[in-house]
């Protein structure tokens, strides 16, 4: 949409459109993830595929967050109406994220975040009169517990509510923001990999230790993904009964030891040891804090992604011979064209025992991982209203949380909803720890809340087709195809809501079971790793070409390391013949399994 | 029996047990026999001399291979069998493998693993754990998945495993049944009403099962009580009578106004459950006045839910009526064009609230 815009407008014409408006109106934009001071203030940038934008969140844990500060140039004084893009996250009926805007020094009016409406709005600051060139923005939490805000407009001469509908709003952010006229290209590689989890990293570093020029474009400050200390899940999967001991060197290198899940400790998952690993490559190229929302294509062919950084709202253009989606998300395939699925196979469609009756859109769920610590004295914890409601009858009796603690299920929708199931995560972490120090004060007086993630750990979304979709099958018969790569050996370990979470919360679980299926080690085929429509682009990680129910044992990220390894090798001999990922498969493939088994 | 000699793991609980003792409360003992041995149960009345607990004094071998070592400890349980928690004499502690004697945090740990009726225990044999034990049981468990690890570590005390086993088996076997039996032949209209009104949700559930039929009729008499049900702090226990109640018993205004006073005191999650089924009541004129009182203290999800109750009547009267034109015009959007979506078409509005209505312009 973004690409239409830009073909409808070129930029001069922009330009004009600008001035034109600045003639009857002055406005001024400040993201809120651009303020300069970010004080306890953390970006969230998930919801970019529903908001196009991200935003900054005060996540306290229960305690008020230090201030964010901005200055603010604005080109003419006067006096200009405020209004502030924000919501009342869990109007219950009326939310705990509560902050006051400061200008100058002089607080405005409302308080924020309460309004009792869940959705993405402006809301009327009401009115400040400008004196001076700049004016100094704070923005002041009062609850610690998650208030949220996107965005601030100034304007004078007009008093009418910004525009709130996205195709509208995206135009006045580019309008006065800047942000295809600043667009910035970042260059031409031979491997563009988006998405820096486990997968992304691996075929990253696969790929450049081979020769490529490779870019590696994470939309976090972090590598590793789930396995960052953002999310804090640990790594699983055999690397040891491999058939092809090659595979797995690199997920050796990034494993950092076994923390369990939700250790509140984050230097257990070795973000700096990630890092540095991928400094050292020198034909690697990495781009943290960048989300990648754009795809041009021509012929079925990615031609470039378009991304921009969280923070300073920068737009990057990358362009590449290939591309690997290692998103988990599946959002290149998806912004390219890319065949996918998301949700259950039926059983007549797959074949397969586990698949479901009908095919539907049940996912699993999303987690938002804590912990807590033993402290000193006793503390306290507020009655959280807002939040689930426990009872002596149903309450989580545990200090730590571990993969249970999982929102979806076809409740929500793990890409357009992950604002809505982290919110639920967190109206569950914080309710029923309420719950906790307020009625079990004899275990839980002297322990304070650690650490609660609020990057959700995403577990199922999209899953894109390739020439092979890996069935249960092909698991449980371990058939060795002749492009057999990467060994899995988890079970097929596919969730569900807890059955008594069920009872107490129909259609709001957000606790899980599951069933292990165990399985003998089994082989991946290559032909899952690259798409079956757009010619240029592999994928590795949770969104490959599998069923659901195959999803469910090929997910575990060591696995998805090794896939990233092997992708990493497959673009170096793409490369080498001039050729596509197909063409590896259809005519190198003698070649190609040799560079695995050496 | 002297108190001094219990090491309470509660001090509350241990206090009751004190006064229980000192005011030397009425109890009867009763033999029951389990897989061919006999031994006695006692029940013990409170103060106002209704049924209040039963315990158990056992003295039993604790066996690993051919070594074995007595364990002296006292269990309590509720009226229904629910367990409640354990006393140990001072000067017969319980020890680990090694004979070092429980922590603090051991008792803790023991007590969460016999309050556990799901705890793992309960499908392994002895065998499997020994044979675990040796293979680390919570290592290879976590080989397979990553939540069994913490759920198997905090199933068993280290060192006491057995210990833990045992117990809980002791805890949670056929004595739950007997129990059960002999609080049967004591259950009169008196512990029904005392149940109902416990903050033990097992004898809340009871008690509504016996009192309460599947088409939600209420025995006579109990009405009261199932209304403290619907008011109160357990959440569960409150959306479950409304669930099931029946309908018939909030037909007069009285109830009527009784049920609203509850729904304003309610949780938010509770208030949505309320709503659902107050569509299908007739309400009063009187009644449907403090429902449109209470709208704007409403969210918008909330507010919607009631104009759809409100829209449920055949019909309103005046003064409510005007409460809800004056949405109609109101600069809050979403309330307006949620009166207008609720209210267009209703049968029986005032000629005014009809104009408005056909003035109104959806934004
Ligand atoms: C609570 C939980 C417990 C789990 N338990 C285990 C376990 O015990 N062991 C195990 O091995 N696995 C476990 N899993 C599964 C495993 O974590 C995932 O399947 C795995 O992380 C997938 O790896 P990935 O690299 O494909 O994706 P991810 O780890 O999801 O990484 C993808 C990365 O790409 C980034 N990204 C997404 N979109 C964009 C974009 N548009 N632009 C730029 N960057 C983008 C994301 O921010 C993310 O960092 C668990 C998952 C969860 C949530």
């Amino acid at each position: 949409m973004m690409n239409d815009f830009l073909k409808i407008y070129p930029l001069s014409l922009i330009f004009f459109f600008c001035l034109l408006r600045l003639g009857a109106q002055e406005q001024v934009l400040v993201e809120t993830e651009s303020f300069h001071q970010k004080g306890g203030w953390v970006i969230d940038q998930q919801s970019f595929p529903v908001l196009h934008s991200s935003y900054l969140m005060a996540h306290g844990m229960g305690r008020p967050v230090a201030d964010a500060r901005a200055t603010v140039k604005f080109p003419k004084k006067g006096t200009y109406k405020v209004w502030l893009r924000t919501k009342d996250w869990a109007p219950y009926p009326v939310g705990p994220g509560k902050f006051k805007l400061y200008v100058d020094g002089k607080a405005l009016a409302p308080t924020f975040g309460e309004s009792g409406d869940s959705a993405w709005k402006w809301y009327s600051g009401g009115e400040i009169n400008v004196e001076k060139d700049s004016v100094e923005l704070v923005l002041q939490d009062l609850t610690g517990f998650n208030g949220r805000i996107d965005a601030i407009l100034f304007s004078n001469g007009s008093d009418a509510e910004p525009p709130n509908e996205l195709v509208a709003l995206d135009k006045l952010r580019n309008e006065l923001l800047g942000l295809r006229a600043g667009l910035k290209e970042m260059g031409d590689f031979d491997l563009v990999v988006v998405g820096g989890g486990v997968a992304g990293t691996c075929a990253a570093i696969s790929a450049a230790r081979l020769g490529l020029k490779v870019a590696l474009i994470q939309d976090r400050p972090l590598l590793g993904g789930n396995n960052s200390s953002e999310v804090r899940v640990h790594l699983m999967g055999d690397l040891d009964k491999s058939y092809y001991p090659k595979l797995g060197r690199i997920v050796r290198e990034l494993d950092n030891g076994d923390p369990g899940n939700g250790n509140p400790n984050a230097k257990e998952y070795g973000d700096a040891r990630k890092f540095a690993i991928v400094k050292a490559e020198k034909n690697l190229s990495l781009f943290v804090n960048t989300h990648v929302y754009q795809a041009e294509t021509e012929n079925n062919i990615v031609k470039a992604v378009v991304g921009r950084d969280i923070e300073t709202n920068q737009e990057k253009r990358f362009t590449g011979k290939y591309f690997a989606d290692c998103t988990g998300d599946g959002t290149l395939g998806f912004l390219a064209g890319a065949d996918f699925r998301m949700g259950r196979e039926s059983k007549q469609e797959t074949g397969e025992t586990l698949a479901a009756d009908k095919a539907d859109d049940f996912t699993l769920g999303t987690s938002n991982l804590w912990a807590s610590l033993p402290v000193d004295s006793v503390t306290t914890f507020p009655e959280t209203p807002w939040a689930l409601t426990f009872s002596d009858e149903y309450h989580i009796d545990e200090e730590q949380s571990d993969w249970q603690w999982e929102t979806g299920f076809g409740n929500f929708n793990t890409i357009t909803e992950a604002e809505q199931i982290r919110d639920h995560n967190l109206r569950a972490v914080y309710g029923n720890w309420s719950y906790l120090k307020n009625h079990k004060r004899d275990k839980y007086d002297k322990r304070d809340l650690a650490w609660v993630a609020y990057i959700g750990g995403k577990r199922e979304s999209r899953r894109l087709l390739g020439d092979h979709i890996l069935t249960q099958m092909d698991i449980q018969e371990g058939k060795i195809y002749p492009d057999a790569t990467v060994t899995a050996t988890w079970t097929i370990d596919l969730h569900f809501p807890d059955k008594k979470n069920s009872l107490y919360f129909p259609d709001e679980e957000f606790f899980a079971g599951t069933k292990h299926i165990r399985v003998a080690p089994y082989t991946i085929p290559y032909r899952c790793l690259y798409s079956r429509n757009i010619n240029n682009l592999f994928m590795a990680g949770r969104d490959i070409s599998t069923t659901h129910v195959a999803f469910g044992s090929t997910r575990v990220m060591r696995t998805c390391g090794m896939m990233g390894e092997v992708v990493g090798m497959a673009a170096f001999l793409a490369k080498e013949h001039q050729t596509t990922p197909r063409g590896v498969y259809e005519k190198h493939l003698p070649e190609f399994m040799g560079m695995i088994k050496d | 029996m002297k108190t001094k000699f219990y090491y309470g793991i509660s001090l509350f609980i241990g206090c009751l047990w004190l006064t229980a003792v000192t005011a030397q409360e009425k109890s009867e003992k009763y033999t029951v026999s389990e897989a061919g041995e006999a031994y006695p149960l006692v029940l013990v009345y409170d103060r106002e001399n209704d049924p209040a607990y039963f315990f158990r004094d056992i003295f039993t071998p604790v066996c690993l291979d051919s070594v074995c070592k007595p364990v002296r400890i006292k269990l309590f349980w509720d009226l229904l069998g629910n367990y409640l928690r354990y006393e140990v004499p001072a000067d017969e502690p319980l020890t680990k493998l090694d004979h070092e004697e429980f922590t603090p945090e051991d008792h803790a740990q023991l007590q969460a693993i016999l309050s556990n009726e799901n705890s793992l225990l309960k499908d392994f044999k002895l065998e499997d754990l020994v044979d675990a034990r040796t293979q680390h049981l919570s290592d290879s468990v976590d080989a397979v998945t990553g939540a069994t690890k913490n759920t198997v570590k905090s199933e068993v005390i280290e060192g006491a495993l057995y210990t833990c086993y045992t117990l809980w088996h002791l805890v949670h076997g056929p004595v739950m049944n007997e129990i059960q039996k002999i609080s049967q032949t004591k259950l009169d209209n008196q512990m029904l009403h005392r149940f109902l009104r416990s903050a033990n949700f097992h004898y809340v559930y009871f008690a509504l099962d016996e009192v309460m039929d599947e088409g939600g009729v209420i025995r006579e008499g109990f009405f009261p009580d199932v209304l403290i049900v619907l008011a109160s702090d357990n959440v569960f226990a409150a959306r479950h009578v409304w669930q099931r109640i029946n309908l018939r018993y909030f037909a007069e205004r009285k109830e009527q106004e009784e049920l609203w006073r509850i729904f304003v005191h309610s949780p938010y999650t509770q208030q949505v459950v309320f709503l659902k089924r107050m569509k299908q009541l007739a309400l009063d004129p009187r009644v449907v006045r403090l429902v449109t009182d209470y709208l704007p203290n409403l969210n918008n999800a909330l507010f919607k839910q009631t104009l759809a109750v409100l829209a449920s009547q055949d019909s309103l009267p005046e003064a409510s009526q005007e409460q809800l034109i004056v949405y109609l015009t109101s600069t809050d959007k979403d309330k307006a064009e949620a009166v207008y979506e609720a209210m267009n078409g209703h049968a029986q509005l005032s000629e005014n609230f009809n104009k408005q209505l056909g003035i109104y312009s959806k934004p």
